[in-house]
């Protein structure tokens, strides 16, 4: 009886553990969907006027030149930049390899919802760049465009838990997608 | 790899030779009018902007996934539950007549209890009111089961629902909810069903959200879903909180958007990626 009573006990014990594991574990998964281990301090930029557009954010958010290869790397990254989901880019859809379905899943499949992003930095100056990325309602005259603000936080309608107080590119991604814009001539 | 094209292709132009006058204007392939006042100038059911494999999965009644919810809710409807001692068919008797036009008219003003009802709903208000049984949960196998079988017995028939009268109010709300910008990426329901509609995101091709196939076997979740279900899907890829199965919210929506199909046909369980 009394070893039935030790049994039962570890068994619980086990399955307290497992259970608390298994949403600890649960819980992380769920909060990388918007942190993907952001420090999301949200960067103060000044507006300045643009060349082609009425405004445009002329300084670097972190003071720093971005990282175009890097930049690249959140460009495709489904939960980050994602611009292909939307854009097409003839230069990364040439990465993908056309012997590996991984790599073409990766570079390859380019949506059609925005303009091509082919010379867009023949269009639009580094400032506007850097302004379309963070909040592209204050860079278009057009309210009503689908392309989230990638460095905003606030502003928006029941925000899900996970994501409240955090932006999609933080102010040293915004500079490295920047970099890397700035290289499609 | 050639062969089986060709054997898919055969088995695909031979359903659609079999039910090919029905297939003609029913927004599969062939854009349906809407209504006047619509914001669009033409239906599609999802189904055109499906795979041409998941196609053939949905027009194969035996291939058809879903259909095997359907068996498990021919099953439940004469199965007797609760303290009543009812099953459906005491009440109903023959589905294929007593349910026939449902799928094409819920959801529906339901003046007894003044709310919008849609069929997840009514079973359950069944449930409890006359069956004296206990509520079931909206995407169980039960629930899913008995709501395709309801709606199969309207298959093929025009989507019809109502939006006037007491129906009104909820249609608005439904609208309303439509066309706010939602969640951290700040994106409606319109931005990509009603602007973008059959343009690819990446791998995908954005429909227009039609209602008409739901519950629908989805690839992706292997099993059938409610249109909530899918309502809570499309809000949380916007990084919104999604609302609750059954709520006012998704209630009004699911009322509005099925009336934006008005005119498509009942495809219920359709198939779709």
């Amino acid at each position: 009886m009394k070893l039935l009573g030790k049994t039962l006990k570890a068994g619980l014990v086990i399955t307290l553990a497992v259970t608390l594991g298994a949403t600890a574990s649960f819980a992380q998964k769920k909060k990388a969907k918007c942190k993907d281990g952001e420090t999301d301090q949200i960067a103060k930029y000044k507006l300045s006027k643009g060349e082609n557009l009425d405004q445009a954010i002329n300084a670097s958010l972190t003071g720093k030149a971005g990282d175009p290869k890097k930049g690249l790397k959140w460009m495709t990254h489904r939960r980050l930049g994602n611009c292909i989901a939307c854009h097409a880019v003839s230069k990364i859809a040439a990465l993908g390899k056309p012997e590996d379905l991984s790599s073409q899943k990766k570079y390859s499949f380019h949506g059609a919802v925005g303009p091509t992003l082919d010379g867009v930095a023949d269009r639009y100056s580094e400032g506007e760049l850097r302004l379309i990325v963070v909040d592209i309602k204050k860079a278009l005259p057009d309210a009503n465009s689908i392309m989230p603000s990638f460095h905003r936080a606030d502003g928006f309608t029941r925000v899900h838990k996970d994501c409240v107080g955090h932006v999609v590119l933080s102010a040293e991604r915004v500079e490295d997608v920047v970099a890397y814009l700035k290289t499609l001539k | 790899m050639k062969f089986t094209k060709l054997i898919t292709g055969a088995a695909f132009t031979a359903v659609m030779a079999i039910s090919g006058s029905a297939i003609a204007a029913d927004g599969k392939t062939e854009a349906v009018t809407p209504a006047k006042g619509s914001p669009l100038t033409e239906l599609y059911s999802g189904y055109k902007f499906a795979k041409p494999g998941t196609k053939v999965m949905q027009d194969d009644e035996f291939g058809n996934p879903g259909m095997a919810w359907n068996d498990i809710g021919a099953d439940l409807w004469n199965k007797v539950d609760g303290k009543a001692g009812k099953s459906c068919a005491t009440c109903h008797k023959d589905a294929a007549t007593s349910m026939k036009g449902v799928g094409a008219r819920y959801p529906i003003y339901f003046a007894p209890m003044k709310k919008i009802m849609n069929v997840e709903d009514r079973v359950n208000t069944c449930r409890t009111k006359y069956m004296k049984a206990g509520k079931w949960k909206y995407d169980s196998n039960q629930m899913l089961g008995t709501v395709i079988y309801v709606k199969q017995q309207s298959l093929g028939m025009k989507i019809a629902v109502k939006t006037d009268g007491a129906a009104k109010a909820a249609y608005e709300a439904g609208k309303k909810f439509y066309y706010e910008r939602r969640g951290q990426l700040d994106m409606s329901c319109a931005h990509c069903h009603e602007k973008y509609y059959g343009t690819k995101i990446r791998m995908n091709t954005l429909s227009q959200g039609q209602t008409n196939g739901f519950p629908v076997y989805r690839l992706k979740w292997q099993k059938p879903g409610s249109a909530h279900r899918r309502f809570k899907g499309c809000n949380k890829q916007v990084r919104a909180t999604p609302f609750k199965s059954g709520s006012d919210e998704y209630m009004n929506l699911e009322l509005y958007l099925a009336a934006r199909g008005n005119g498509l046909v009942v495809e219920t369980p359709a198939v779709r990626n």
